[in-house]
Parts: structure tokens; C-alpha cells; sequence
């Protein structure tokens, strides 16, 4: 299972990424801004996106909104990590149409689970 | 009218004309004024005996008379002006009817020429109120009239002469009673007459105190009036708009012009209130004062729309008008443009968001790494290595903890804070609460008891944010109990009530912080002096989420013995579920 990872936090990023390469994974790219993680979505093949919400360029939510109105992208599986834990930006994700929301900071095992999750769905 | 006619002067002239009544019949004269005729009487006789007439005269007698109308003139005088009794001005008439008899006396006799003198005095003395003036009066004539015989001065020659001797006095007498009578109707006319005077005075007084009262009154409505037209129009951050029944404006104050651009006059009579909202907010008049016409408190947040088509987020106060009658008039808003309220709130959240973010972000990479460092099977961590990585795990999540309660109590502050009753069963909160705590407090060598009883207890409530609360309470027993001491967890069913108490054997609160205790950031003596760790938020939230419950939280406790926390929920708040113990 390929799985990009955007998140703004490069200390964060490699975190999401040694957790995937532990679950056995492949990271298809680790980038930190919005624009970069939409230009790796359309260029790769994609199982999982793992996106933060506050990131230059496009933030997290624009993202999803994007993914979801693109015909190619439709279906793709989205995990939204957030360090917002309000009510409000859960109801927020799941309006955007994400599949997954977890927030920071998480439990590598929390992550791990998900990917699974996916991993068995694709 | 004399406006400011003291009310205490004519108390003073009524005493006066009393006095007066009282001093004699000729009503407000005074006694020398009285005396004026005997005088003039007496000038006259003097003035006649210094002419040749035909009478023998004893000169001393004569001035002896004169002497003593003088002395009663210069008595009258003086009488008014010192403390004398009133009825001391009877000793003028009298002095003078004696004068009168000395005269006659002086003067042949019983052929006096100036006999009729003693009608002055006795006019005089019969006026005065009573009998006593009537025999004084008669006592007189009869002096006057014996006192030449008495002298030897005349001599009864003739039956004539006894007759006279009886019949004048008598004739004098009953002149005195009528004169006594006449005199005593004309006072009781008169007392009358000042009575009604007073009474009139007293009306009079009456009504110019309801004038002054009237006038006071309306300069105090006037200033009112004027108030109230300047708090109106300085009323410039609050739209009040009036209307009638079917929404057209009637009244519009300058807040409402400032605010929504329209003038008095283009509002007044013209503009329906419904033309303030925009069409997808509102869709007709009913909807917008229905709570209000229904006797209710309606407050709500609109968007209303200016007259250039601008809109502004607003809060307004819809409460239905009355007329006279208590009919429904209409109805009166009042708006606040909430602009500023909106983007501080908005401020206030983005900040809180910032912050939630900023201190999160890198302590998910603290924790995040640990956790990886820790569960690395292919590179096994040593004892010491583990040791150390768990106070930085415990030491990032007491980080963790400290932003999770202060976005907390910013949601309480912004008013978002809201609890999602389910049917919750207490037991259960209370013993994963029980277990959860249970770690610490073995290491800190205090005893967890419970005295929870088995079965369910089911009440509406948010099992979250309830254990949450019970969390708190539970950790700050721990906390403050010192080694070898006990913490006590129990459930206590009222019929309104259901109470969760927390008890511990520890260093107790002192009377006067007790009401501190859900201050934010307040921290008790106690824990200060036993270097107990926290900042003071737990019972800031535990407070704010029992309140959200509907809930109260009691708190008792004994420096030394230990503190008592009681959660009490109503079973009124029970939601979807019945309570069943």
C-alpha cells in the first residue's frame, strides 16, 4: 500500500513516516505544503492520504473538498491528523468527507490500526 | 393669590385675633382705643365745669376723677405691652366707672349734670363674656348712684326720689344683661366669623401646599422628561425600534438611524420592520415575534440589513407593547450590532486554536518518538533508558493535560462548552474513575476505598466529561493526602438527588480558601506548603462541567483531618432513561 503523507511539521512527517515503513508500507512521498500533496495525488498512484489540516498552500480540509470533486480522485481513502481537538473541526472533517480523523498527538498504534483498516479495504 | 405666604405667620394671626376676642367685645379694638370715649367724656365735662354753671363743685373729687381716667388711659396703654393677664383690661372700665362716680359725686350729686358718664364704663364692662361683668356692671351703678346719699351730699326729700334710688340701678342692670347678651351673640358670631376665616386660611394653605407640590412635580416630570430625551438620543449603539401590530415602524431612535441608515422620517410610518431581515433569515412577521407574542423572552441573533444593502450580525430583544388597556399595541426591538462582539469571539477562537495547535504539534512529536523508542523490539532499551523515557512521557503529558484544560475553560468562557446527556450509568464512571487512579495512588502509598455498591444507577449525563470531573476530584484527594492516608469514593442516592463524594484523610483546605477553591488558577495554602503539583484549573472545570449537569458541587473541610468533595446531580436532569438503584 502506497501512502502520502503532507504535514507541515517535518519532525511530524518522519514520525508518520516510520510509523507506515514499521506497518510495512510504502511512502509514496512526504511533502509539507497542501499544493505539493495535491500535484503527488495526481501524479501517483495513491492508497491512503495521510493529511494535517494546517499546512500552506491548501490546508488539509481545502484538500479533501478538492479530492472529493476531482473524478479521479473520488474514492480516495483520506486520514486527517489535526492538533485541533474542538468539536467543531470533527464535525468539519466529516462534512469535507474525510474517512479517518485522529488527533495530535496520537498514538503510533492509533495509526498503525488505520492503516490496516485500509490496507485491507484496497 | 400671595404665593409664599408663610404658613406659620398665619398660624400666629389667627393666635392673635384669639387673644383679641378674648380681651373684650369690641373685637380686635384695643383698650386704649376703648378708653377714647371715656376720655372725650370726661374733657367735655371738665370743659363744661370751667364755664358759670349752676352746680356746686368739689374740686378734689373732680380731679381726683380726671386723675383716674388718666391713670386707666395710661393703663390701656401700657397693657399690651407687658405679660399682663387679659382680663386685666377689666380694670380700665372699672377704674373709669369709679372716675364717674367720683365726678357725680363732685358735682351735686344726686343733680349731677354728668351722671349718664357711667354708661361709657358700663357698656364696656356688661360686653365683657359672663355674669361676673353683668354684677360688676350693676355693682358699679349701684356705687354711683348710692354714693351721694352715702356722702351725705344729696338726701331722699321726695317718694320720687327713693324710686330713683331703686329704679335706676334696676333699669341699668337690665341694661347691662342685654347689653351682656347682645354682646355675647355678636362674640359668638364673630368666633364663628373666625373660625370659618381659619378654616378658609387652612384651605387656602392646604391648596397653595398642593400647588407647590403639583408644580414640583411637574418640573420633576419636565427634568424626567428631559432625561429621558437625552438617554434617547444618546442611545447610539442600540437600535430601539417601536411598531404596531403588523411591524410598520413607530418609533425609531437615533441608535436605530445610526446603525441601519434610514432617518426618523423615512422609517416612521414607512419602513415594516420585516424589511430589516434578509428574505432566507426570515419569512414573514409571525415568525419573527412569535415567542414574543407569546409572552416569552426572545433574544436572538439576526442578520439585519442596512438601507444600503449592507448587512451586520445583530442581537435583538423582541417584547410585545401594551396599550392602556393591556391590549397588545405592538412591539419594541432592540437591537445590538454585535460586529465587534463577533470578530472578538471569532479572535478569541483562532487564538485558542493557535495555541491548541502550536503546543500540540510538538508534543505529538515528543510523545510520538518515545512511544517509538519504547516499542522498538529490535533495539531493546535498557532499565535506565526506559526509566528516563517514562518522565519524559509523564512530563509531556502533563504538558498535554495543562493545554487540554485551558482550551477548556476558553470554551467555557465563550460559552461553546456543552455536555451530551446520554443515560450514563454512575457506578461505571465512578469505578473506571476508581481504577484510573489507582496507579498514582499506590505509588504515592494512599488507600483508594470504595463504597460504591453493586448494581446500576442510570442518570442523563455526559460520561466523558463526567468521568472527567470525577478525574479531577479523585486525583486532587490523591494529591492531597500524605502517605499512609486513605481517599474514599462513594455514591449517595437522595429522591432529587444523586450526590458522588470524595473523601480523603489528607492535609485538609482552610476555612477561608473554600470559597476559592473553583477560582481559576487559585491554589490552596496546603498545597503551596506541601509542594502538591497542579496550577489550579481541575475545580475550575469539574465546577463548570457539574454546572453544565445542572449540578452543584459541596465542599467541607478540616485543616489537618482531611476534605469532603460532593458532586450532587439532579434526577431531573435524567434524560432517555429512567433511574434505576
Amino acid at each position: 500500500m502506497k501512502v502520502l503523507i503532507a504535514d507541515d511539521d517535518a519532525d511530524l512527517r518522519d514520525l508518520v513516516s516510520i510509523a507506515v515503513e514499521k506497518a510495512g508500507y510504502e511512502v509514496a512521498a512526504a511533502v509539507g505544503d497542501g499544493l505539493s500533496a495535491w500535484e503527488a495525488l495526481k501524479a501517483d498512484e495513491i492508497d491512503l492520504a495521510v493529511l494535517d489540516i494546517s499546512m500552506p498552500g491548501l490546508t488539509g480540509l481545502e484538500l479533501v473538498q478538492r479530492i472529493r470533486a476531482d473524478d479521479e480522485l473520488r474514492e480516495q481513502h483520506v486520514l486527517i491528523i489535526t492538533a485541533n481537538a474542538q468539536p467543531s473541526t470533527a464535525e468539519a472533517v466529516h462534512l469535507a468527507g474525510a474517512n479517518g480523523l485522529i488527533t495530535k498527538p496520537f498514538q503510533v498504534r492509533e495509526l498503525v490500526e488505520f492503516m490496516r483498516g485500509v490496507a485491507d479495504r484496497v | 393669590m400671595d404665593g409664599q405666604r408663610d404658613p406659620a405667620t398665619v398660624r400666629v394671626a389667627a393666635a392673635r385675633t384669639s387673644a383679641h376676642r378674648r380681651g373684650g367685645s369690641f373685637g380686635s379694638w384695643s383698650p386704649l382705643l376703648k378708653q377714647v370715649a371715656a376720655i372725650v367724656a370726661f374733657v367735655l365735662a371738665n370743659l363744661v365745669l370751667l364755664s358759670p354753671v349752676v352746680v356746686e363743685v368739689v374740686p378734689a373729687l373732680v380731679i381726683v376723677a380726671d386723675v383716674l381716667v388718666l391713670a386707666a388711659a395710661a393703663f390701656a396703654f401700657v397693657l399690651p405691652r407687658t405679660t399682663l393677664a387679659p382680663g386685666w383690661e377689666l380694670a380700665v372700665p372699672v377704674t373709669t366707672f369709679v372716675a364717674a362716680a367720683l365726678l357725680r359725686l363732685g358735682t351735686d350729686g344726686q343733680g349731677s349734670p354728668f351722671g349718664a358718664l357711667m354708661i361709657i364704663p358700663l357698656v364696656w364692662i356688661a360686653s365683657e363674656p359672663g355674669v361676673r361683668s353683668v354684677v360688676i356692671a350693676a355693682a358699679g351703678v349701684v356705687l354711683t348712684i348710692a354714693l351721694p346719699f352715702l356722702f351725705g351730699i344729696s338726701a331722699v326729700t321726695s317718694p320720687a326720689d327713693a324710686v330713683r334710688l331703686v329704679f335706676t340701678p334696676v333699669a341699668f342692670t337690665i341694661a347691662a344683661v342685654l347689653i351682656n347678651q347682645i354682646a355675647r351673640v355678636v362674640n359668638r358670631r364673630l368666633q364663628q366669623l373666625e373660625e370659618l376665616n381659619a378654616e378658609r386660611d387652612r384651605l387656602v394653605e392646604t391648596l397653595e401646599r398642593a400647588n407647590r407640590a403639583a408644580r414640583k412635580r411637574e418640573l420633576q416630570a419636565i427634568n424626567a422628561n428631559a432625561l429621558l430625551d437625552g438617554v434617547w438620543n444618546d442611545i447610539t449603539g442600540h437600535a430601539i425600534i417601536g411598531t404596531d401590530r403588523s411591524g410598520l415602524v413607530t418609533v425609531w431612535n437615533p441608535g436605530a438611524a445610526s446603525l441601519l441608515g434610514y432617518t426618523a422620517q423615512e422609517a416612521i410610518g414607512r419602513l415594516n420592520v420585516t424589511e430589516l431581515h434578509r428574505r432566507e433569515e426570515l419569512r414573514d412577521f409571525a415568525g419573527l415575534v412569535g415567542t414574543a407574542r407569546a409572552g416569552l423572552r426572545d433574544v436572538r441573533d439576526w442578520s439585519y440589513l442596512r438601507k444600503d444593502g449592507s448587512v451586520f450580525p445583530a442581537q435583538v430583544s423582541i417584547a410585545e407593547r401594551l396599550d392602556e388597556e393591556g391590549e397588545p399595541a405592538g412591539f419594541v426591538f432592540v437591537a445590538t450590532d454585535e460586529t465587534d462582539a463577533k470578530e472578538i469571539e471569532r479572535l478569541k477562537d483562532e487564538f485558542a486554536g493557535l495555541i491548541s495547535h502550536e503546543l500540540r504539534t510538538p508534543l505529538s512529536s515528543i510523545l510520538g518518538y518515545v512511544e517509538l523508542l519504547r516499542s522498538d523490539d529490535d533495539e531493546p532499551l535498557s532499565r535506565q533508558q526506559e526509566k528516563y523515557l517514562g518522565v519524559v512521557d509523564r512530563n509531556a503529558r502533563r504538558l498535554l493535560q495543562l493545554v487540554g484544560d485551558l482550551l477548556f475553560t476558553a470554551q467555557v468562557d465563550s460559552g461553546g462548552f456543552r455536555v451530551q446527556a446520554v443515560p450514563t450509568d454512575l457506578p461505571g464512571v465512578l469505578r473506571a474513575a476508581l481504577e484510573s487512579a489507582r496507579p498514582v495512588a499506590e505509588a504515592a502509598g494512599v488507600e483508594l476505598r470504595s463504597e460504591v455498591a453493586a448494581g446500576e444507577l442510570v442518570l442523563g449525563a455526559d460520561p466523558v466529561r463526567l468521568g472527567q470531573a470525577v478525574d479531577n476530584i479523585l486525583s486532587n484527594a490523591v494529591k492531597f493526602t500524605p502517605r499512609g492516608g486513605s481517599v474514599t469514593v462513594a455514591l449517595e442516592s437522595a429522591p432529587d438527588e444523586v450526590r458522588i463524594v470524595v473523601g480523603d484523610t489528607g492535609y485538609g483546605i482552610a476555612e477561608h480558601e473554600l470559597h476559592r477553591l473553583s477560582e481559576r488558577f487559585f491554589r490552596a495554602g496546603t498545597a503551596t506548603k506541601n509542594a502538591v503539583q497542579g496550577v489550579g484549573l481541575g475545580l475550575t472545570i469539574t465546577k463548570a462541567i457539574v454546572t453544565a449537569h445542572g449540578g452543584r458541587i459541596d465542599i467541607s473541610s478540616v485543616l489537618g483531618e482531611g476534605t469532603s468533595i460532593a458532586i450532587a446531580l439532579p434526577r431531573a436532569s435524567v434524560s432517555g432513561s429512567a433511574v434505576r438503584t
